[in-house]
């Protein structure tokens, strides 16, 4: 059963120079105790939608259709009590920047004790302690380092905190936005491993957001690829890397640097994805695509369904054919 | 042979911080960069990659140590001769957003290097700056000549730095960080136009990098640094298909791998220290390392040696581990 749905979801941004559709009818779904992992370029509206599962859009943000259902409740309709629990105890996120969501003038250990206190305000001091110094040992962080401030960690040592907060009331819908972005290889690694035993271990859900496409498919089994606010392609890990067919997959795959003997070279995708954005009828990567033909600039393409769980948006169906 | 053009000798750095602490940025390391190729620096934050980059730019002053271009030896240059030898040698940072004047148009960006080091006359340098536009493709120069960077995208403004960079034709190029915060269509469109300058005007480019199928991907070949010291030299094949040095090896497990993938990992070498610091004395990877000999290890430090033709490791056990890969496809049990 789905933990999360998200159904045709359309969202806007009331900006200076008029309205702009951030999301377009975008439908994804995590499994209980699955990870999906969502990849496109910057702009392509992944933080908004991890946003909007965390109720934390902002103000000139608006819902224009569909909805976020979390075990079959519409989090759209919650109102603000709801939503205060639904958040954080339900879903929680941790952002990319650790320094940026931790409060520099107060203990790391203090801070994950406010977020256990605000929604347990029953809880003991001496239970309150062993709840985080648990957490602690659970990311690997030393239980004696609680008492340090924020600019005494390493960056390794705050992302790990920050999980540790958005673990400390057993959510069970973790998103991950760019987590792992602003760390070095082997702290990224070790990050990605301890996600994955936590995933197994609790049978925690993780929705991974980012643009770096190898860290998402070393860590998801489905994969949503999203280009200019829409769904592109969805699918299993494997169907995608053996056969990606629309058009942008494969210059998402073939603008990262393989690590074959064999070298390829790189194609980068021509084109400002910014521009992409402008909402017009029919495809929206047209202009950027190798493959387009004229029908594609004239109406919204239909989903494909290629194999079981595997789609695509897309007229030019690339299923198949080889990567030339 | 063909002298290199950049020859680093013994060089070392270290910054005192507030509270008195002595920390080695780098420590004696021994380099040298061919004419043409693009040298590719590895290594995680804090291991002095970046302080490499702009010592040889000397951006900032070495504590001991020489850095030879084309002969010369940078260290002692005066005001005059700096300024010239300034022109024959740029950087690009990482950051896009940070590196440009966001106050200057593209234009007044552009021409700026070219005036201060008094190039042409008006018409000569604007034609220099088109002619430049036009290899990084910022096209049509009409388009983004007035433009100011805040209307550019980081794609465009990485072109720019570049652009920038190349207006003096110099022949090394340090790349700092080009591409770590744009998007893999993005990066790869910076690649292609360092390629180009490599294969057209034959530029010298050191890419410092933390990610190491980038570096696998453009260069020739790729040093390992860990901490300040030069742990691993060589090809960059070799580097990822052959390692030697147990922190490379470490590096490789660590790299997200996915679809056709050829190296090696599950090497398996690293293992967790309370407390990693280098005291200075012993190999400087020895806390972290998990096939490390506990008395050798810890009491002498290792320099770098031959291990292939042009492949070197700062490991006594450099051969022994690479014999026990072969024979068993891992390393993980100590020596």
């Amino acid at each position: 059963m789905e933990l999360l749905k998200v159904q045709d979801l359309s969202l806007q941004y009331r900006t200076k120079s008029g309205p702009f559709l951030a999301l377009d009818r975008v439908s994804i779904s995590v499994p209980k105790g699955g990870s999906l992992g969502i990849v496109g370029e910057s702009g392509c509206g992944k933080t908004t939608l991890g946003m909007s599962i965390m109720g934390l859009l902002p103000e000139n943000a608006s819902v224009v259709g569909g909805q976020i259902l979390f075990e079959g409740r519409d989090i759209l309709r919650l109102n603000p009590e709801e939503m205060r629990r639904y958040r954080w105890k339900d879903v929680s996120m941790v952002f990319q920047s650790a320094m940026n969501s931790l409060n520099p003038v107060k203990r790391v250990g203090d801070q994950i004790k406010e977020v256990i206190h605000a929604h347990e305000p029953a809880i003991s001091k001496e239970e309150l302690q062993e709840r985080v110094e648990a957490l602690f040992k659970l990311v690997n962080l030393p239980v004696k380092r609680m008492r340090d401030y924020p600019h005494q960690y390493s960056g390794g040592m705050r992302q790990r905190a920050v999980i540790a907060m958005a673990l400390a009331l057993n959510p069970k819908l973790v998103i991950a936005d760019e987590a792992t972005t602003a760390l070095d290889v082997i702290v990224q690694d070790q990050i990605l491993k301890e996600t994955k035993i936590l995933q197994k271990d609790f049978g925690l859900s993780i929705l991974f957001i980012s643009h770096d496409i190898a860290v998402v498919f070393d860590v998801c089994e489905e994969i949503v690829v999203m280009y200019a606010g829409q769904v592109a392609e969805v699918g299993k890990k494997d169907q995608i890397l053996k056969n990606p067919a629309h058009p942008y997959t494969r210059a998402l795959l073939s603008s990262y640097p393989k690590l074959s003997l064999e070298k390829e070279r790189l194609r980068p995708i021509p084109g400002d994805p910014k521009k992409s954005l402008m909402f017009k009828i029919g495809c929206r990567f047209v202009e950027r695509c190798p493959y387009a033909e004229k029908s594609c600039s004239d109406a919204t393409a239909q989903w494909i369904e290629l194999e079981e769980g595997h789609k695509i948006l897309c007229r030019r169906n690339l299923y198949g054919t080889s990567n030339s | 042979m063909e002298r290199p053009i950049v020859e680093i000798k013994d060089l070392t750095k270290t910054y005192v911080t507030k509270q008195k602490e002595r920390v080695v940025a780098l420590q004696g390391i021994n380099l040298d960069i061919k004419r043409g190729e693009i040298f590719g620096l590895v290594g995680e934050s804090g291991s002095g990659k970046s302080t490499l980059g702009r010592l040889i730019l000397r951006l900032e002053e070495a504590d001991k140590g020489s850095i030879l271009l084309n002969g010369t030896d940078i260290i002692g240059l005066k005001k005059k001769s700096l300024k010239e030898f300034r022109r024959e040698m740029q950087i690009i940072f990482q950051d896009p957003y940070q590196s440009l004047n966001p106050y200057h148009s593209i234009k007044e960006i552009l021409l700026e290097p070219l005036e201060v080091h008094k190039i042409g006359d008006k018409e000569k340098r604007l034609s220099i700056v088109e002619e430049t536009m036009a290899m990084v493709g910022l096209l049509p120069q009409s388009v983004f000549i007035n433009a100011y960077p805040h209307q550019l995208s980081g794609g465009q403004r990485q072109r720019v730095a570049i652009a920038r960079a190349m207006v003096l034709r110099p022949k090394f190029l340090v790349a700092d960080e080009p591409t770590s915060m744009l998007d893999a269509s993005i990066s790869a469109q910076v690649f292609e136009i360092l390629l180009r300058f490599r294969d057209e005007f034959g530029l010298t480019i050191l890419f410092i990098t933390h990610n190491l199928a980038a570096a696998y991907y453009l260069c020739d070949r790729i040093g390992v640094l860990y901490r300040g010291h030069l742990v691993e030299l060589g090809p960059s094949v070799e580097i990822l298909t052959q390692p030697y040095h147990p922190y490379t090896m470490a590096l490789l497990d660590a790299i997200p791998k996915f679809g056709e993938c050829d190296i090696l990992s599950g090497f398996n070498t690293l293992q967790r220290a309370e407390d990693d610091r280098y005291e200075g004395i012993g190999c400087v990877f020895f806390k972290r390392c998990r096939p490390a000999h506990r008395t050798r290890c810890s009491h002498e430090t290792p320099s770098l040696t031959q291990v292939q033709e042009n492949h070197f490791a700062a490991c006594f056990y450099a051969e022994e581990l690479r014999k026990r890969i072969l024979a068993t496809g891992t390393c993980s049990l100590g020596i």
